[in-house]
């Protein structure tokens, strides 16, 4: 990378995360003076004042311009979602891990003027209030958390349309629907006016936006001694005020629209799993060609103006979270995944020279942020897939591989057109969608685990002695695997009821409170049918919810039917009393509870089976129920961090795993539990049936040896087609050993930089609490024989 | 269908032979090469197993020893072989009890068909990969019939073959195995005679006469003119 690269770059890294009041300030002045307008037009005047009054930065050397906060790593936040009281500001200021500075400036806005204005106003405050005992508990006991609590939906990832118009078009678009209700035979004529005339005003205010850059930028040229940054400064004035008013016409002007509208999205509401360009390589090339063709940009501008542009991902840390949200999500990662190569919308190849720009840019920021994924189909060439595994063998964790084919598949089976599913693909973590036309809203992890201990204990959670379930039988009364089957069933079903009486609420809550109409306006068909993203808008909406310790589950299965029901080695009295005790003088009991189990990961069917059941109950109980939006929901299997924190909530586990200790992670068999080799956790991992799912997340860890040499890549990439030939969804890999990871704890100062795979992302080493840390050593590391 | 002693199988193995393959460890070898990665290989039959590492010292497996090897000894990782190694018989009893798997066979005897069906699971790896199965050791033709059953059941499923050997085996089984394998993996241990005696080689069979390391070199040139491919290193 050149100086202004390096130096941008190393600035982003330095700089430490802070809380900026700015949004939440100005959000505040807006509504104590707002007027008596619908909800929607409220939300967009809401954004219109932030766009035309937050403090506009244009960093020295900058390329690419726009933050969310008045300069990098400056986080705003958003009281009108969730009100952080001055506690929260102290635990986020001194917390060991993911910690904002916090100023006493801050600390005194928020006393006199945020928390007096939002505290019982904010969406946090509404949904707990709204949620009935029985949700309360569960949510309580860890057996689900919940997404929207503290932050917006949103799971989406842009199409190509900004690529093709400019808000100009838009407005032109609105005006049209506008122009063509009926207000004599439709009954919520009135309500889409509101949301168009929302849409209005946030397109204009994302142009207003861009031109105040366009100002400072022409101002700073004419203060600016150096003539070559001062030319600099004039093309960022001209790019800025052609896009995003105008389709692009450079490659520089597509990266700068795109920017601007992130930060639009990002600054509206606090949407999880941040927002992203998807197919950036095919969105890029027709810009990049054309570029080259004329003359007017050459591929060393092309990768500085990439680069630059990750650096802005990277200015972002995902905003503070606190309480249950931040146990499940424990990262400044806030989730852009950039997708690489896959198919193009006819179903050809997608790969093109962009694809190959952007992987060395990936290889040479090794930025957390933004993430990155290829997308591989069998029709990709080998060159693009060990292209990718180069930086894998490096050991970071980036890029993840994702089953283009597949993704095609499952989002087919989901009802799209095969046009809109080729479109799509994985972003998130592992989670597919049509990009530019789908609401895929994730609402909270389920705790698998815990129901199945709630189920050994007819209904009650061990850990309090309190009712959370209901009674499926006494489990000592059960007289085979079956019956123990159907009693999980039950319980589980009686879960996801309550999490989905729930989330039912909390949708409505969305799309009447909260309405996204910038959002609305980036996503197909919202324009066209007058309907706000959060209400339904969208061509296709789904709503998911993420099973946890599905491997940890299905360990305990085939534990108790080996050992309980098949071997007659312990009795179903013996087994619970032992973990009533977390093994406690019984340490016998626990390792042949832990080696002479069938386990799931050691392509064994007995234990594999029993995945197979717990699969299909989990998506009998899910799939398929309707959510309020006209979609479904589905189910993905996928953890960010909340498997510790399920782990560090839920007791003694017939796996023989202690009380506390974290679960299995993504469809990945337990920690340490694959014995045998890299292609059974693939067989194991591939008898799920994939295509029935939005994503699942299969982590992988080798020594670094076994990938060494041109023939160490040539195998992993063999690896990955063999799974992907079997219909998995994905893979990732660590590159790195236990010895480095135990050093690393030791001395933290000495390992800084060290980067590992977590789970559907990336992250410092140093930055994971104690229980991950030690989580991510015990997984079971491939060697090289 | 012939059964014999395996070692170990090895998935995923990338260093014996081309693409993704499975390595079948075969019991039992002629030589006891001071280098060898996997001493407890040399030996015929079933042997015990100690990790002690994983040991939680419960004493279960020195109250089933029927040949006093083993004595309870307090605290955790000390139940170990203590006195009278040599009465070992390999029974077994030991790594049935131990629930932490600190005693474990190394060997375990298997049919043929078994072992067929074991390499079968990974029959897409090989196929993506231009894999297949080694046969090492050990040495595998220390079982030559059982050698020759698992070649076949292969053949038969279109699975690639290879055998890793020393090539200390009778020329004609050689020849024969040589018509079922794809492959030799032909381990000349030391090209001079002198250094091969002298480095090599203490017979862990004593039965067996010293390996003449020239009919070695012989018995691989006879085997490359008969076309099957082979890889001497």
């Amino acid at each position: 990378m050149n100086q202004r690269v390096a130096k941008l770059r190393q600035q982003s890294l330095d700089t430490v995360p802070r809380i900026t009041t700015e949004r939440a300030e100005l959000i505040t002045d807006f509504y104590r003076s707002a007027g008596a307008h619908s909800v929607p037009v409220l939300r967009a005047m809401a954004f219109q004042h932030l766009m035309e009054k937050k403090a506009i930065y244009i960093g020295p050397g900058e390329l690419i311009v726009g933050e969310r906060g008045p300069e990098p790593k400056a986080s705003p936040t958003y009281p009108e979602l969730c009100c952080h009281s001055l506690q929260d500001l102290d635990i986020l200021d001194s917390r060991e891990k993911i910690s904002f500075a916090v100023d006493h400036e801050a600390k005194r806005v928020y006393r006199e003027q945020i928390i007096p204005f939002w505290q019982g106003r904010s969406m946090r405050d509404i949904i707990f209030s709204q949620m009935d005992d029985r949700w309360q508990a569960a949510y309580q006991a860890g057996v689900f958390t919940e997404f929207m609590e503290q932050r917006a939906p949103g799971h989406t990832v842009l199409g190509d349309k900004i690529y093709r118009l400019g808000m100009l078009d838009f407005i032109a678009d609105i005006d049209a629907a506008l122009a063509g209700l009926n207000y004599l035979d439709d009954p919520i004529a009135y309500d889409k006016r509101e949301e168009l005339r929302a849409m209005r005003i946030c397109a204009r205010a994302i142009i207003t936006f861009a031109e105040r850059h366009a100002d400072l930028a022409r101002a700073m040229a004419q203060a600016e001694p150096d003539p070559e940054r001062k030319g600099e400064l004039e093309r960022i004035s001209a790019v800025c005020l052609r896009v995003p008013a105008h389709a692009p016409s450079t490659f520089w002007e597509a990266l700068q629209y795109y920017w601007f509208v992130h930060l639009g999205v990002i600054t509206e509401l606090n949407t999880w799993d941040a927002f992203n360009p998807g197919r950036l390589d095919q969105h890029l090339y027709p810009f990049y060609r054309r570029g080259i063709e004329v003359g007017s940009l050459t591929r060393e501008q092309a990768r500085e103006l990439l680069q630059c542009f990750w650096i802005k991902f990277n200015n972002q840390p995902a905003p503070p979270k606190v309480g249950v949200t931040a146990e499940e999500s424990g990262t400044y990662t806030d989730f852009a995944n950039i997708n690489s190569g896959g198919l193009r919308p006819d179903g050809a190849d997608g790969v093109n020279e962009v694809t190959y720009l952007v992987l060395d840019v990936i290889d040479e920021m090794r930025l957390l942020q933004p993430s990155s994924n290829i997308q591989l189909s069998k029709k990709n060439p080998d060159r693009f897939l060990k292209r990718a595994l180069r930086i894998v063998r490096q050991g970071w964790g980036q890029p993840s591989i994702f089953n283009a084919d597949i993704i095609v598949q499952e989002l087919v089976r989901q009802g799209k057109t095969v046009a809109d599913a080729r479109c799509g693909g994985a972003s998130g973590c592992v989670e597919v969608g049509a990009f530019g036309k789908e609401s895929y809203i994730l609402t909270g992890y389920l705790n698998l685990v815990k129901i199945l201990e709630i189920t050994l204990h007819n209904g009650i959670d061990p850990c309090t002695g309190e009712r959370l379930g209901i009674e499926t039988g006494d489990p000592r009364s059960f007289s085979s695997f079956e019956d123990l089957l159907v009693a999980f069933k039950k319980q589980l079903q009686y879960f996801v009821d309550i999490k989905v009486q729930g989330n039912n609420i909390i949708e409505r809550l969305y799309a009447t409170r909260m309405p996204a109409p910038f959002l609305s306006l980036l996503i197909d068909d919202c324009i066209a049918r007058g309907i706000d993203y959060n209400a339904g808008g969208a061509r296709y909406d789904s709503t998911y919810i993420q099973g946890v310790g599905l491997g940890s589950l299905t360990d305990c299965m085939s534990a108790i039917r080996h050992h309980v029901f098949d071997q007659s080695n312990l009795t179903m009295e013996q087994l619970l009393a032992v973990l009533g005790q977390d093994f406690s003088g019984s340490e016998k009991v626990r390792q042949l509870l832990l080696n002479k189990t069938h386990r799931y990961g050691n392509d064994d069917d007995y234990a594999d089976g029993i995945m197979q059941q717990l699969f299909d109950a989990y998506y009998d109980a899910v799939n398929g129920r309707p959510n309020t939006r006209g979609g479904v929901y589905r189910i993905n299997l996928l953890p960010t961090t909340c498997h510790v924190y399920f782990g560090a909530v839920t007791g003694a586990t017939p796996d023989g795993r202690k009380a506390g200790q974290p679960l299995s992670e993504g469809i990945s068999p337990v920690q340490g539990a694959d014995r045998r080799s890299p292609t059974a956790v693939i067989s194991s991992a591939a008898k799920m049936d994939h295509l029935r799912t939005g994503g699942t997340l299969l982590n992988q860890k080798f020594t670094p040896q076994v990938l060494e040499g041109e023939d160490g890549i040539d195998k992993l990439a063999h690896l990955v087609r063999s799974y992907f030939k079997l219909d998995g969804h994905h893979i990732q890999f660590n590159v790195v050993s236990a010895a480095t990871l135990r050093a690393a704890q030791a001395e933290p100062e000495k390992y800084r930089d060290l980067i590992v795979r977590v789970a559907g992302y990336s992250d410092y080493f140093c930055d994971l609490g104690r229980a991950l840390q030690d989580e991510i050593i015990g997984r079971t590391e491939h060697r090289t024989f | 269908m012939s059964g014999g002693t395996v070692f170990d199988i090895m998935k995923y193995s990338v260093h014996d032979g081309p693409g993704i393959r499975t390595t079948v460890f075969l019991k039992g070898c002629p030589l006891s090469c001071h280098w060898c990665h996997n001493p407890e290989s040399q030996l015929p039959g079933p042997r015990v197993m100690f990790y002690p590492e994983r040991c939680i010292g419960c004493g279960v497996c020195a109250g089933v020893c029927p040949n006093g090897v083993l004595l309870p000894l307090a605290g955790a990782g000390e139940n170990h072989p203590a006195a009278g190694l040599d009465k070992c018989t390999g029974c077994g009893r030991c790594a049935a009890v131990c629930h932490a798997g600190a005693r474990e066979m190394a060997g375990r005897e298997m049919t043929a068909a078994e072992v067929v069906r074991e390499i079968e699971r990974d029959v897409v790896f090989y196929d993506q990969s231009g894999g297949g199965v080694t046969f090492s050791g050990g040495e595998p033709l220390m079982q030559p019939d059982f050698l020759m059953a698992l070649l076949a059941g292969c053949r038969d499923r279109e699975i690639h073959t290879a055998v890793d050997t020393c090539g200390f085996a009778p020329r004609d089984q050689l020849l024969e195995i040589s018509k079922l394998t794809d492959l030799f993996l032909y381990d000349l241990k030391m090209m001079n005679d002198r250094r091969h005696r002298q480095l090599g080689q203490t017979y862990t069979l004593p039965d067996l006469r010293p390996p003449d390391n020239e009919k070695i070199k012989t018995i691989a040139d006879r085997l490359y003119s008969t076309g099957v491919r082979l890889l001497t290193y």
